[in-house]
């Protein structure tokens, strides 16, 4: 459905989009994921015709982006990262203007905007003028717009950004199941939880760089199932901790950095205790002891050398 | 009412410092004030007589008015208002109304057949005049003619009463006319009219019939006025931003609070003042006056009053779109209806009232009389009190509108 | 596309018609002001302007009796003055403090003065903060005096040696024979001084026979004046500077309303709503069409209402040709909206724009006769101003509303304007395409 071969966009010397190649199929729910500032929205406005390419090629659902720009336009639908409505009309005000803009009318439009009203859970707001919704209401509004003329292909440019955890939730579920209703989404996000509980495949941007690619779980099997057990420490007492971690079959090094020790361990359960009493016996604080079990977070840590919220 | 000086200074260097850091706010500032200066007051001239551009006057049909037809028009040649083509053929009405419709001359003259022989035959020629009343270009060659033509019938009539032969019999006849007398008559005449303006300098006959005299000190009105009130929606934002919370719950009292906004205001404004008042005397040559402690009196006042206006508006407008178009209204409603725009000694009595009553009335009326009759803060002391009053009923309101505001 | 165009069009009315704060900047302040305009220049229902009862002063006491009720009288006549006779002292105070805006200051023995053939100066003094009444009072003494200098002048070319000085001794001085009285002159011809009343006859036969001939002029002048003959069937009472200042201001405000639409533009861009409209099925010409319908809408709305208002108000007569008038205000919309596209697609800011617009407006609005007339201005500044649209537009309102043309009578103006606004937009499209490829466009 979507399918970008070798795609660079340069602003002047700047590289923004750096060579990405991927492939988005019928259906399928794939997570961009990366920091601000990565390539993330400069990938989406070039898919969706607002930005040229400057190399590479692009097809979406089976249109060429540089040469077919209307034919795209018509197919997709497009959820900005701004709250891009007007806020001085209201909810129903909105969706009619969407909908009349890709040539919806009459009752067809009547129809739609009720419906769409109710799948983001506005219709008793529907004559509210927006600029008086919460950041929520706003976001599932926000994502109705871009839905109102049924699009194959969604692109969701963070939709999730500046909202609390309940509503986040509500959009959540929705992709979830428009998706599941064979909508095929393009999802970017910075928030790995978001890209893990929702996507079936992801792509990792970094710096405009395609680092990673591929099915969420076999990316993080990637990095190996391995836990990482952290926890603070003097520096006085690393050489100890050295001597004794020499028995506990470590995947790598000792890491020690800013008074916080790293070990990844293959038998969390075996060493996890004996960490515990050794910390104990040397009366060290116990409270910031900690397990990570791999995730996208440790795949983005191990591939780019950075937290993803750094 | 407890207040920290300098709290009151913090305050008001922020906002010094957002006003500066807004470059589009230079334009309204300076650059906006001293075009319209400069524009307006080039332009328009003199109210009532006016520098004077050269506009075409066409006369057609030269040839049938002979030597009496160039007698008439000869002062008119090289006049300074407008250039005199004289055409010895003729034209239809027609097509001379097309060329005044048109705009292609501002004024013509059309002497028709047999003009001289009907003069000396002693009829009574008709010339035709065109012009366009509602037009400055056509009245002033108007003007200029209707007296040169006047004389010129004056002469023509008297000349008719010279009959050698029967001046011995009758007394109401003459023996001749002497031309070259009655030319310098007309030219030095023994009854005359000597008009002066009873300024404050009058060898100087500075007058406010040169407009810049007045377009300079009222656009700086004008747009400090705007610039101030404009301002309150920087207010509103604050507001809206809860800057304004942060600054209330910090050491600032409400008093500490209002004086630094309306004294940044004042500071914004004096500068504005300051150098407006500076380029349109070292441009324009405005010489504000002998009393420069009035000068000075008015424009604190008038700034003052501008700015605990824009205060009282910002916390009065619960938008910043509401203090936009109020400011708006107020912006150009006040310099209209005080007489920034025009002299408000051509509206109806009733609308001259109004405007003397309103604080942009007062302030143009004191520099008017700064410049025209030379008078300080004594003789200036009613419009100078009709200031202040309006300073404390402002700035009374608006400490009682931001305490409400501020603590709701 | 149409149905783009559409929605584009009927989003941006809603969103104009339901914002309060445009509407009183769109309507509530140009009404405004065309209302103070009209109460202080239209006169209407509200009366006339301030030219008017112009306050003088007279002074000088030695005038006769007869000859000062005679000034009076002729100067109140005009209906421009309110006359006061003082003295010299206080009508210089009066001057000077601005209670009168003139005084004429007649001459000491001014009628021996002039009987002995010694000059005689009136003074006019000016008030100095009067711009145009004072102007006045001096330009109409000037001319009743330059009437009366030509025919003194004639006499004494016709008759140089009927010098005044020359009588002998009267019993009453000769001024006071002169003085206005007819009785007292013939009386005066009592004199058992044969040879001093034959003088005095031969004086009364000349000034007779001279001022007969002045009643008859030896030329006449015949005023054509345009006003007359463009509405010679007008019977609209009187005209005044409102018919013009009403539409020009009208067009000035038209254009800050036009830009306050074609800013929606930046704003659009900056909330991203533009961005996600071109990522729809319309194109920058169809979201540029959409801007410019929207504001030539509002726009010819604005200027229909301002001169329907003062029409309404101040008697300003706009309906005689309303299709003319209608089609006018459109074209000069147009014209507005497609060169305000064009100063709003060249710069990448709301702020930008801001400025820019501010400028032009002010200019454009100088130059093209919204502030004073243009006839006013220089002629090089003449010509620049016809590069400016609202100068088509003054010059066509003007045209039906001062003038009664008609529709055909602005086919000119209107050809005008209709260019401005079609080229304007297709540069206006033609920038934001090239916007557009560059990637900037949103």
């Amino acid at each position: 459905m979507i399918e970008i071969k070798g795609l660079v966009k340069k602003y002047g010397s700047t590289v923004a989009v750096d060579n990405i190649s991927f492939s988005v199929e019928r259906g399928e729910l794939f997570g961009l994921l990366g920091p601000n500032g990565a390539g993330k929205t400069t990938t989406i406005s070039v898919l969706s015709t607002l930005l040229p390419a400057t190399e590479g090629a692009a097809v979406v659902a089976g249109c060429d982006v540089a040469k077919d720009a209307d034919g795209v336009r018509r197919r997709i639908g497009v959820v900005p990262q701004e709250i891009a409505l007007y806020e001085d009309l209201g909810a129903r005000d909105n969706l009619n203007f969407w909908g009349r803009l890709y040539g919806l009318s009459g009752k067809d439009l009547q129809r739609r905007t009720e419906e769409m009203l109710e799948a983001v859970e506005l219709g008793e707001h529907a004559r509210q003028k927006v600029s008086s919704f919460s950041g929520g209401m706003k976001r599932r509004l926000n994502l109705a717009a871009g839905l109102m003329h049924g699009p194959e292909v969604l692109f969701l440019d963070e939709p999730t950004v500046g909202i609390d955890a309940q509503a986040r939730g509500k959009i959540l579920a929705l992709i979830r199941r428009l998706n599941e209703d064979g909508l095929t989404v393009l999802y970017t996000t910075h928030y790995l939880e978001e890209a893990e509980q929702l996507c079936d495949r992801i792509g990792v941007i970094d710096r405009g760089k395609m680092v990673a690619l591929g099915d969420k779980d076999d990316l993080i099997r990637q990095i190996g199932d391995e836990d990482t057990i952290s926890f603070l420490l003097p520096p006085e007492r690393l050489d100890e901790l050295l001597t004794l971690s020499t028995k506990w079959d470590l995947v790598g090094d000792v890491e020690h950095r800013r008074g916080c020790a790293r070990l990844r361990v293959r038998d969390t359960a075996r060493v996890l205790p004996e960490i515990q009493m050794w910390l104990a016996g040397q009366q060290l604080p116990l409270d910031h002891l900690e397990v990570h079990r791999p995730n996208l977070e440790t795949l983005y840590l191990n591939l780019t050398g950075r937290a993803l919220r750094e | 009412m407890r207040l920290n000086p300098g709290l009151i200074w913090t305050i008001m260097r922020l906002r010094l410092k957002r006003v500066m850091a807004d470059r589009a706010n230079l334009i309204w500032l300076v650059a906006m004030p001293l075009v319209f200066s400069f524009i307006m007051g080039e332009l328009m001239g003199n109210w009532s007589s006016g520098s004077s551009p050269q506009f075409t006057f066409i006369v057609y049909g030269a040839a049938n008015g002979g030597e009496q037809l160039a007698e008439i028009l000869a002062p008119l040649e090289d006049h300074e208002d407008f250039a005199l083509v004289v055409r010895d053929t003729t034209a239809s009405r027609a097509s001379i109304r097309a060329l005044l419709e048109e705009s292609r001359v501002s004024g013509a003259l059309l002497v028709g057949d047999g003009f001289a022989d009907s003069l000396a035959a002693g009829l009574t020629p008709t010339v035709d005049f065109f012009h366009d009343s509602e037009r400055g270009s056509s009245q002033r060659i108007r003007g200029a003619f209707e007296p040169v033509f006047a004389a010129a019938a004056v002469r023509i009539s008297a000349q008719q009463l010279v009959d050698p032969a029967a001046a011995a019999d009758d007394p109401g006849k003459a023996t001749a006319f002497d031309v070259a007398r009655y030319d310098s008559l007309v030219a030095a005449p023994r009854v005359r009219l000597d008009a002066e303006v009873l300024g404050r300098s009058r060898e100087a006959n500075l007058l406010l019939t040169d407009s810049r005299q007045h377009s300079g000190p009222s656009y700086t009105l004008m747009f400090i006025l705007m610039f101030l009130l404009m301002g309150a929606k920087d207010l509103v934002q604050e507001q809206k931003q809860r800057t304004l919370d942060r600054l209330r719950l910090s050491w600032a009292s409400t008093g500490d609070l209002v004086l630094g906004f309306f004294l940044s205001g004042m500071i914004v404004g004096a500068f504005q003042a300051v150098l407006l008042l500076g380029m349109n005397a070292a441009i324009f040559g405005i010489d504000y006056g002998p009393s420069p402690a009035c000068l000075v009196l008015v424009m604190l006042l008038f700034v003052a009053v501008s700015s605990a206006a824009g205060l009282l508006l910002g916390t009065l407008s619960r938008s910043g779109g509401q203090a936009d178009g109020l400011g708006m209204v107020l912006g150009l409603g006040l310099p209209a209806l005080g007489g920034l725009w025009w002299p408000l000694e051509i509206v109806p009595p009733f609308m001259q009232s109004i405007g003397r009553a309103l604080p942009t009335g007062q302030a143009i009326t004191i520099f008017h009389d700064m410049i025209g009759r030379g008078w300080g803060i004594a003789e200036s002391a009613p419009m100078l009190l009709g200031l202040t009053a309006w300073l404390v009923v402002l700035l009374a309101l608006a400490v009682v509108f931001f305490r409400r505001a501020v603590n709701p | 596309m149409l149905s783009g165009l559409g929605a584009l069009v009927r989003k941006d009315l809603l969103r104009q018609v339901r914002d309060v704060k445009s509407l009183v900047i769109y309507l509530g302040v140009p009404l405004l002001l065309t209302f103070i305009m009209g109460i202080s220049f239209g006169g209407g229902v509200f009366g006339g302007s301030g030219i008017s009862a112009i306050p003088m002063a007279l002074a000088g006491g030695d005038l006769p009796g007869g000859m000062r009720d005679q000034l009076t009288q002729g100067l109140q006549e005009t209906g421009l003055f309110t006359v006061t006779w003082t003295d010299s002292t206080e009508a210089a105070r009066l001057v000077a403090e601005g209670e009168v805006r003139a005084a004429l200051i007649l001459p000491d023995e001014l009628m021996s003065r002039f009987f002995q053939g010694d000059d005689v100066v009136f003074k006019l003094w000016k008030d100095p903060n009067s711009q145009v009444k004072a102007g006045i009072v001096e330009a109409i003494m000037t001319g009743i005096l330059g009437q009366f200098q030509a025919k003194e002048a004639a006499y004494r070319s016709l008759w140089p040696d009927d010098e005044l000085g020359e009588f002998g001794e009267l019993e009453e001085p000769l001024e006071e024979i002169f003085s206005g009285d007819p009785v007292r002159a013939v009386r005066a011809l009592r004199t058992d001084d044969g040879a001093l009343r034959e003088e005095l006859l031969l004086r009364f036969e000349r000034g007779a026979s001279f001022g007969q001939s002045m009643q008859e002029p030896a030329l006449v002048l015949d005023l054509h004046d345009r006003q007359d003959w463009a509405a010679e069937d007008d019977t609209r009472p009187s005209r005044n500077l409102y018919d013009y200042f009403l539409p020009a201001f009208a067009v000035f405000f038209m254009m800050w309303g036009t830009v306050a639409i074609i800013r929606d533009l930046h704003r659009e861009r900056e909330n991203r709503t533009l961005a996600r409209i071109l990522t729809g099925p319309v194109n920058v010409a169809t979201v540029a069409l959409g801007k410019w319908v929207t504001a030539v809408i509002m726009a010819s709305t604005q200027l229909m209402v301002l001169l329907i208002a003062g029409g309404l108000l101040f008697g300003v007569r706009v309906g005689d040709a309303p299709v003319a008038l209608l089609l006018v205000a459109v074209a000069t919309a147009g014209a507005a909206a497609s060169v305000y596209l064009i100063l709003g697609l060249v710069v990448s800011t709301e702020k930008a724009m801001d400025a820019l617009t501010t400028v032009f407006t002010l200019v454009f609005g100088m130059l093209g006769g919204n502030f004073f007339p243009i006839d006013l201005m220089p002629p090089a500044l003449h010509a620049v101003g016809r590069i400016t649209f609202n100068y088509w537009g003054n010059r066509a309102f003007s045209e039906i509303i001062t003038h009664g043309k008609g529709l055909f009578d602005v086919v000119d103006e209107l050809l005008v304007l209709s260019t401005i606004a079609t080229l304007g937009l297709i540069v206006a499209v033609a920038i934001f395409a090239v916007r557009q490829r560059r990637g900037v466009a949103a």
